[in-house]
């Protein structure tokens, strides 16, 4: 009979411990590291288990840790980035006074949504400032001219002759024309020359001004 | 060369890389500058569209060989809400965004085939082609 209560007792034994082992476990599965094992009083079948179980939650927490310092340093490289795009993007669409009333912004890169609206407050608040009478648009720089792009300048051409400033658009590429013409853009009422020098000179004599050669005083 | 790739696009900026990769895949290919404009603004055309009316989807790009000739076929798949008349959508003038809405039809005419795939709640796929012209 004493065999029986022995084997009773240990059944029981194995039973508490791996209880105690298995709440541990359902607790580290369900995200919850932060569970202790309690180191038992004496060495028994459960000793290597739990000392190993115990290694294997320190290194998951390691392992967060790690990943989680890795998520902070990308987050703050992301940030990094789009302070870095909001300044390309300041400096990406300038209004620079060329002369009294005669405004010029050159676009450079590519013009999404965000970009088209920024241009256009730029560009208005530009020509309130200094009073603008004539507006040169450089597109030079932009890759690409869609029919979304087009529409983008034209409304801005709009929006400034609703200020009384009057648009010329130039640096229009010959691949760039040859494709709105495929595109069924129509930009008819759009002032365009050239280039620059061009546009600068229609804006002279727009403001009843000439460039010519300076007299030589003998 | 990389004679395949595939860009994902659910953002507008996603619209320009595939646009630029493009462009520069038709430099590499030997398509001069004019066309490798045109195939430039047919992938924004596309790959927009895809912004605007499928919120995500993807531009596939392969170099395709017809016997002698090469060319690069652009495709553009999304499963959003499909367009319900083909036709109606390559028109000039046709549009449901308030865009210019000659898109379709001007990326019909900067290429040398192009067809359209698409019915309401089925996948669209838009495919464009430009054949190298023999030097």
């Amino acid at each position: 009979m004493a065999e029986k209560t022995n084997l009773d007792q240990y059944k029981g034994f194995v039973k508490e411990r791996l209880k105690s082992l298995l709440n541990v476990v359902q607790s580290v599965s369900l995200g919850d590291l932060s569970v202790k094992i309690e180191p038992p009083e004496e060495k028994d079948e459960f000793t290597a288990l739990s000392i190993e179980l115990e290694r294997m939650i320190n290194g998951l927490i390691e392992t967060n840790r790690v990943s989680e310092e890795r998520m902070a340093r990308l987050q703050a490289v992301v940030e990094e980035k789009e302070r870095l795009l909001e300044t390309v993007r300041e400096l990406s669409s300038p209004v620079i006074q060329v002369w009294e009333n005669v405004l010029v912004m050159p676009l450079i890169g590519a013009i999404d949504s965000a970009r088209a609206t920024r241009i256009m407050e730029d560009l208005l608040t530009g020509i309130t400032k200094y009073q603008a009478e004539i507006v040169i648009i450089d597109i030079t720089g932009v890759p690409v001219v869609d029919t979304r792009v087009a529409n983008h300048l034209i409304q801005t051409i709009k929006a400034a002759g609703l200020l009384g400033a009057k648009c010329v658009v130039v640096g229009i590429s010959s691949e760039v024309a040859q494709s709105l013409i495929s595109l069924g853009v129509d930009l008819s009422g759009v002032i365009t020359r050239s280039n620059l020098q061009a546009g600068i000179r229609y804006a002279m004599e727009m403001a009843g001004l000439e460039v010519v050669p300076k007299k030589r005083e003998r | 060369m990389t004679e395949t790739f595939q860009v994902k696009v659910a953002a507008e900026a996603h619209v320009y890389v595939a646009a630029h990769q493009v462009k520069a895949l038709a430099r590499q290919m030997g398509f001069n500058e004019a066309d490798q404009t045109r195939l430039e603004t047919v992938t924004s055309e596309l790959a927009r569209n895809i912004v605007l009316y499928a919120g995500e989807g993807a531009i596939q790009v392969q170099v395709i060989t017809q016997g002698k000739r090469r060319g690069l076929e652009i495709q553009a798949l999304d499963n959003g809400p499909g367009i319900s008349d083909v036709e109606q959508a390559m028109e000039d003038g046709y549009t449901t965004s308030g865009g210019l809405g000659s898109g379709l039809g001007g990326a019909k005419r900067m290429t040398d085939e192009f067809h359209i795939e698409s019915a309401p709640g089925r996948e669209t796929r838009v495919t464009a082609i430009k054949w190298l012209q023999e030097q």
